[in-house]
């Protein structure tokens, strides 16, 4: 009777386990890019110097208002 | 004699945690700055995150002049827009990688219905061996375009939780969902994705 009583607790329990184990194991497979992929240092500094016209330009257009 | 190397990690730790505490403020001050429109201090946000946007968008597009034109995009939005931010106990870079992200999936949208979207995920890692190379590459390539068939919510959590390694706290705050609603997302979209690489 125990035993019948504890078969499907179990079965829940391994089914919950089995099912965090996969997403463990799929959620591994899910890597960062490698390193290097990186802006390069020109990209960067042309969109700052552009970022910067563009904030400079809405700050005078405060400032007029 | 055995406490020193103890107390050594401790004060190590401290002062790490120390400085975290030192960068939040500083950023936190940045931020005030931005949304009152000053452009130093945006451009100060800027040089901090632009690696990590450019690099969440690369993971979607694959593609180094597409994710430059996009990178710029999101930062031009995200200073249009940075007057409206509330911080609500997400880093300000959460923010940003929405912005990203929404910027991101209207190109790739865009793309799609233009008929443009070709197989983009080609191997970048030139510094493996080349047998190692290509079955690792083969591997990220089947995952990365896995994680682009998902439901549009999936995707982004997935992104979030594993590529930009956000916990689940500030993953609930950038969606303006509950913790739990962000895990079942989670275990819902990581089924989909083994059902997705098994084909």
């Amino acid at each position: 009777m125990a035993k019948t009583r504890k078969e499907p607790d179990s079965m829940v329990e391994f089914v919950r386990h089995r099912l965090d184990s996969e997403d463990l194991v799929t959620a591994a497979m899910i890597q960062p890019l490698p390193a290097n992929i990186q802006p390069s240092q020109a990209f960067m500094d042309k969109l700052r110097a552009q970022l910067l016209d563009v904030t400079n330009a809405s700050s005078s257009q405060t400032r007029a208002a | 004699m055995a406490s020193v190397p103890s107390d050594l990690s401790e004060a190590a730790e401290d002062a790490a945690a120390q400085e975290k505490a030192r960068e939040r403020e500083l950023e936190k001050l940045l931020v005030q700055k931005a949304i009152e429109k000053d452009g130093a201090a945006f451009a100060e946000l800027y040089d901090k995150h632009v690696v990590r946007v450019y690099r969440h968008i690369y993971y979607m597009v694959n593609d180094t002049r597409e994710t430059e034109d996009l990178t710029a995009q999101t930062f031009l939005k995200a200073w249009e827009a940075v007057g409206r931010y509330k911080e609500r106990g997400a880093p300000f870079v959460a923010w940003l990688l929405r912005i990203a992200h929404n910027v991101t999936v209207s190109h790739l949208r865009a793309k799609r219905d233009h008929g443009e979207l070709e197989d983009v995920f080609v191997d970048v890692k030139m510094d493996r061996n080349p047998e190692q190379a290509l079955e690792q590459s083969t591997d990220e390539k089947n995952v990365r375009e896995a994680v682009q068939k998902l439901r549009e919510e999936q995707r982004q959590v997935i992104m979030l939780r594993f590529v930009e390694e956000l916990d689940y706290r500030e993953v609930a705050q950038v969606l303006g969902k509950s913790v739990p609603a962000v895990r079942v997302i989670q275990h819902r979209a990581l089924g989909n994705l083994r059902k997705i690489m098994q084909g």
